[in-house]
């Protein structure tokens, strides 16, 4: 079963965010990393993750854009420069309504670029919307 | 001619032929102060025609003749030459000014010299008086004296002085040498001595100054003797004068035989040249001080937008969500009062987010670039109605927009600026059957303003100024729901293109909202810009 990676530091809203994908039934695939350096070592299999070797990738990664350590930019710049996640799906998350996120994202390869809605309804209904997506219409490359 | 029976042996042609052959006046005169005999100059001298005229006792002639001292005191008859030396003065060289009272403006200069002729016993007999006119000569003086002193005032108007020094053939300076009062003045010395030691003038050169006469010798040739230089005194006060040279080197062959020059004080013109660089150094620091502490405002205040935009949604999101989360998997258990608070909650989160968005935005649209065009405002203008309107579909609305209207401004940020004037327009004619909503531009102080006009709610005037201040409110939410945030965003805009607003209204009557934007090439800066027009009271924002 293909994974979603969801990189989220902020406790409420990977809650919220669960409690979406569990409303159209993804709960059960998708792993929570709480940081950037976190969520690299999820991909590459390294650190904590060393025992994923040989592990597929996930089928999208949900990266939110303020993260502890590792930025969510620097964390797709460095998908984005490997050869192994070139091509990896990737949605920006982000509370910022800035013009500089949108853009710098795009720029650095994002696939989706989502801001978080403050209102519950909205919210719930972009991350189902995006996991549903991702997960059952996107063909990977 | 008659001779005095006192006479001396003058009978002898060939003397007599003499006395009346000389060039300078001879006066004799016996001692009952008789004039006795005249030569021809000393009669053409005094203005007479003929000796007949002039051989009559001294005594009458104060009738005639005015003596004075040079410096204007008229002498008494005693003091006259001819009484003096009569009396036994030695008169030598004594200068008057002869007047003659019986004519205007006669009046000469002569040097009287005089002695007495003894018989051979010793015994006085006559005086001899001999008189030169040194009118001419005076005068030729007196202008050298005045050319000379008028230099002296040029020089110490000027302030220059000027200085000459030989060089003799083992090439050291002669001295003393020459220097002018101005220049004797300049380095602290009394005027009056115009022979001067070097050492006297270097007594307060500025010690790090070398002197001139050493420095101008270095550079000056014969091909090129021309020395142009600075030096500094200091004064016993502790100033310091700051002296320009211009020395020029004369020449003998190969050899220099005299520096001469000008001298000039310069300390005024040095201080205020020092002055403005120091003013112009100054400034440029202080522009650099405050480009830089705008530039970390500016950046402090994105960084500001931006954790706003970050940590203040965040903990909203919560709320609003977990709240909704409650409503959701736990309505059951709950009470109607119970979810109706949820719902406040819920509410509540709506509408602080959509205020964070607000101010957000108002941040945003006066920070960035402005991207200026020309473009057709109407089509600008339809183009967001057709926004503004859609959340209003069921509204009777007649809208016209004057054609032509030309704008120059960043197109994006004037769209922002007419979505918020047309949808306020909208907003507070809700209570109309029909609103009628016009853009069209009119004219005022000389400025064509772009405005929108509606027949709505209107405004007090009195409370106009409020109407630019983010989060101020004229309505109720229950008459207007709004959070105040479109015409400080309007005016902000306004302000960064350099335009100016207006808005004029009254209650129940309408209102109309203006902006006038300066045309391309005389965009002025946003600290010039002010809100002026219908309402006075907004200059204050």
């Amino acid at each position: 079963m293909r994974r979603i990676l969801l990189v989220e530091d902020n406790a409420a809203d990977e809650k919220l965010t669960l409690r979406a994908l569990r409303k159209v039934n993804l709960a059960n695939q998708v792993d929570v990393v709480r940081d950037g350096q976190q969520a690299l070592d999820y991909l590459f299999s390294e650190g904590e993750f060393i025992d994923r070797k040989e592990a597929r990738l996930p089928v999208v990664v949900l990266l939110d854009v303020n993260l502890p350590r590792v930025s969510g930019l620097d964390v797709l710049a460095a998908i984005r420069a490997k050869e192994l996640t070139k091509t990896l799906p990737v949605v920006m998350l982000t509370s910022s309504a800035e013009d500089r996120d949108r853009v710098q994202s795009y720029a650095s390869g994002a696939n989706s670029y989502v801001q978080k809605p403050v209102v519950f309804e909205e919210f719930a209904e972009t991350v189902g919307r995006l996991g549903v997506y991702w997960y059952l219409t996107n063909e990977p490359p | 001619m008659k001779k005095p029976s006192t006479a001396p042996k003058l009978a002898e042609a060939n003397l007599e032929a003499v006395f009346e052959t000389l060039d300078e006046g001879l006066v004799l005169a016996n001692f009952e102060a008789n004039v006795v005999h005249w030569n021809r100059a000393a009669v053409e001298m005094h203005g007479m025609v003929s000796s007949a005229e002039a051989e009559r006792p001294l005594a009458e002639f104060v009738a005639v003749y005015q003596l004075e001292e040079l410096g204007g005191r008229v002498l008494p008859y005693e003091e006259w030459p001819l009484p003096r030396t009569l009396a036994g003065d030695c008169v030598r060289g004594m200068q008057c000014r002869v007047r003659r009272l019986d004519r205007d403006n006669w009046v000469r200069i002569f040097v009287y010299s005089g002695s007495l002729i003894k018989d051979a016993a010793g015994k006085p007999t006559m005086a001899v008086l001999h008189v030169s006119d040194v009118t001419a000569r005076r005068a030729a003086e007196a202008s050298l004296e005045e050319a000379d002193e008028r230099m002296r005032r040029a020089q110490r108007v000027s302030r220059f002085g000027t200085f000459e020094i030989d060089i003799d053939e083992t090439g050291k300076p002669v001295e003393p040498y020459f220097c002018s009062d101005q220049l004797l003045r300049i380095h602290g010395l009394p005027a009056g001595g115009n022979m001067v030691m070097l050492a006297d003038m270097r007594a307060r050169l500025h010690p790090e100054d070398p002197p001139t006469l050493e420095r101008s010798r270095n550079t000056i040739t014969p091909e090129s003797p021309e020395y142009e230089g600075a030096y500094r005194l200091s004064t016993p006060a502790g100033e310091v004068r700051h002296i320009r040279v211009h020395a020029q080197g004369f020449f003998e062959g190969r050899r220099l035989v005299r520096v001469a020059g000008t001298a000039q004080d310069v300390t005024t013109e040095a201080d205020a040249l020092r002055e403005l660089v120091e003013l112009s150094a100054s400034l440029e620091r202080r522009v650099g001080e405050r480009t830089g502490e705008l530039a970390a405002v500016n950046a402090e205040l994105e960084s500001f937008a931006y954790a706003v935009s970050h940590d203040l949604r965040a903990p909203l999101r919560a709320i609003a969500g977990f709240s909704q989360a409650i409503v959701e998997d736990h309505g059951d258990e709950l009470s109607t009062g119970a979810k109706s608070y949820l719902d406040e909650i819920v509410g509540a989160s709506r509408k602080m987010g959509e205020l964070i968005d607000a101010l957000l935005l108002l941040s945003r649209y006066t920070r960035g670039e402005l991207h200026k065009d020309t473009f057709d405002l109407g089509r600008v203008a339809e183009r967001a109605f057709a926004v503004v309107v859609r959340d209003a579909p069921e509204r009777r609305v007649t809208f016209t927009v004057e054609p032509g209207l030309l704008a120059c401004g960043d197109i994006r940020l004037i769209e922002n600026v007419l979505q918020n004037l047309l949808a306020n327009a909208l907003k507070y004619s809700s209570r109309k059957e029909e609103a009628i909503i016009a853009v069209h531009s009119e004219e005022s102080e000389g400025k064509r303003y772009f405005c929108v006009t509606d027949n709505g709610a209107g405004f007090s005037m009195s409370y106009a100024a409020k109407l630019f201040q983010p989060f101020q409110r004229l309505h109720r939410q229950d008459e207007f729901p709004g959070i105040g945030i479109g015409l400080a965003t309007v005016q902000r805009i306004v302000k960064r293109h350099g335009g100016t607003f207006m808005a004029r209204g009254a209650i129940g009557q309408g209102a109309t909202f203006g902006f006038w934007l300066p045309p391309e090439k005389s965009i002025r800066g946003p600290e010039r810009s002010s809100v002026t027009g219908a309402t006075p009271a907004l200059s204050e924002n």
